[in-house]
């Protein structure tokens, strides 16, 4: 057997996977070559390597998500969703559209009205012709607010709130020269067309909408993040700082003790003993915004001073040889699996 | 420390065909960690890991009728799992998310800061180099050393031939060992 074909079967060799005539030429090929058997003890450090990692662990709470997903579908709303799918569905979309169409000509009908009455009450006589497009905007600008409380009215519908945005438009229109003015119901008209497709549209989505379902999963995704963001949340200081010792503001927290919200432990446990407690805190916070991290709090554990850093995960081991440089340091636990890790030094002299 | 791969809980299968409904739980509990962990390994983030390993408990939910009953559910867990995670990085659109959390470690004592520099810095390069391994030898390498699969279940798994799960997984092995080289 030559040495590349026994390299072949060093992998299955570490599984006990050769079939036993494969193996008896391995091992007799291995029991003369120190260069195979150094590749052999290299792979076999590897594969233990690889096993050593530790398993992942599911997210809490996803057995319940999982569950929840896959129950089926209760029987009162599976009648109401035959009953009532597609076809009440579809007039009252109609409905709806025709609704929101309805309102939004009749406002923009009232408002052309009330302009034009404020045109004729206020305007001078000379300009009562529209045709006197050399009339100053200034002129007929105070006339012209009178229609803008009736656009203005709220809506009745909350559908009908984006048809209702083209309206402030017209209220500037209305303080445009009559030239432009003459134009401005037409182009009101075409402006109001797309607005009842988007807010139909966004009335048919609402309706499409499935059921409690996919409402259950959504807000059970969401309490999930709620949580999650919750955990990642540094840890509140446990009293205020002693006078003298790094007198810096520390954020306040939503977490930890006083607030009734437990804080998550810390991914990164550590112990940093040195001379200079006060200058190994501010140096620690340095370190963490060299390496693009930064401080998320501070209390006093014990009576020693605990400081709390985000550290970016891919950051971690060089900062954690930097953070050896500032005095003697253990590291009682150590957890990267994060992105960004929270770590807790406990600093003492 | 690692699960061993054992035998699925006894009676199951009969409770899942049956339909009771406890026994999916049963199998979501068992098996989350397990299908959770293949797809972290294979995707690198933990928010796409758990979709997806939602989607394969309700896809086995969906099919468990068609389920063969012939092999282990956990193979066929781990083969719905590593079918959706190839799916999943073939897909064109998928948003490119380098694996900045693949991997967990260990967090066992560490005397000292040299030891944990030491494990930091291993843990960053087991990372790296498994998320650099091409799919196809990645997959054979978590369900092999990081699930306890064998050859056998692996085969059958990703419907290989017993020889090309072995090349692959030597070949994964071999580019492990050496982008670990300072680490062995």
């Amino acid at each position: 057997m030559s040495c590349a074909e026994s390299r072949d079967l060093l992998s299955a060799h570490v599984d006990g996977a050769l079939a036993p005539d494969e193996r008896a030429a391995l091992e007799a090929h291995l029991a003369g070559c120190a260069e195979c058997r150094r590749e052999l003890a290299a792979l076999e450090r590897t594969v233990a390597l690889v096993r050593a990692i530790e398993p992942a662990r599911a997210p809490a709470g996803f057995v319940d998500r999982v569950v929840t997903a896959a129950r089926p579908t209760p029987w009162s709303t599976r009648l109401a969703r035959r009953l009532f799918v597609p076809w009440p569905k579809i007039p009252l979309e109609a409905a709806a559209l025709l609704l929101v169409a309805g309102l939004a000509v009749m406002l923009f009908r009232g408002s052309v009205d009330q302009q034009r009455l404020a045109r004729h009450e206020s305007a001078p006589p000379a300009a009562e012709a529209p045709a006197t497009t050399q009339e100053p905007a200034r002129q007929v600008a105070p006339p012209a607010e009178a229609p803008r409380p009736m656009t203005e009215r709220p809506t009745p519908a909350p559908s009908a709130l984006d048809g209702a945005r083209p309206r402030s438009d017209t209220g500037a229109k209305v303080q445009a020269p009559a030239s432009e003015r003459a134009r401005a119901p037409v182009e009101e008209e075409k402006r109001a067309e797309p607005t009842k497709d988007s807010s139909s549209e966004a009335a048919v989505g609402e309706l499409r909408r499935d059921g409690a379902e996919s409402q259950t999963r959504e807000r059970a995704a969401e309490s999930d993040r709620v949580a999650r963001s919750a955990a990642q949340r540094p840890a509140a200081p446990a009293a205020p700082p002693p006078a003298g010792a790094a007198g810096t503001a520390t954020p306040l927290s939503r977490t930890g003790p006083g607030t009734g919200i437990p804080a998550p432990p810390p991914d990164v446990t550590a112990r940093l003993r040195t001379a200079d407690v006060t200058g190994a805190e501010r140096a620690l916070s340095e370190l963490a915004a060299r390496v693009g991290g930064r401080r998320t709090g501070r209390r006093i554990d014990g009576g020693l001073v605990v400081v709390e850093l985000a550290v970016p995960g891919d950051a971690y081991a060089g900062f954690l040889r930097e953070a050896a440089g500032l005095g003697a340091l253990s590291v009682e636990r150590q957890a990267t699996e994060r992105p960004v890790l929270n770590v807790a030094i406990t600093v003492s002299n | 420390v690692r699960e061993t791969l054992g035998a699925d809980p006894p009676g199951l299968l009969e409770r899942l065909r049956a339909g009771d409904r406890d026994a999916f739980e049963t199998l979501v509990i068992s098996y989350q960690h397990r299908v959770f962990g293949v797809a972290l390994r294979m995707l690198g983030s933990r928010a796409e890991a758990e979709e997806i390993a939602q989607e394969v408990f309700l896809r086995a939910h969906r099919a468990l009728g068609e389920f063969r009953g012939e092999a282990r559910l956990s193979t066929w867990l781990y083969a719905i799992a590593s079918r959706l995670c190839l799916n999943r990085l073939a897909s064109p659109d998928r948003r490119v998310a380098r694996g900045d959390d693949a991997l967990a470690d260990v967090p066992a004592p560490l005397p000292d800061a040299a030891a944990a520099v030491e494990r930091a810095e291993l843990d960053a390069a087991l990372r790296q180099a498994i998320a650099e391994l091409p799919e196809e030898r990645r997959i054979v390498l978590v369900l092999r050393d990081l699930e306890g699969l064998s050859y056998e279940e692996i085969a059958e798994a990703l419907a290989l031939e017993l020889n090309t799960v072995r090349s692959r997984l030597h070949r994964a092995r071999q580019q492990l060992r050496e982008k670990l080289e300072r680490f062995a």
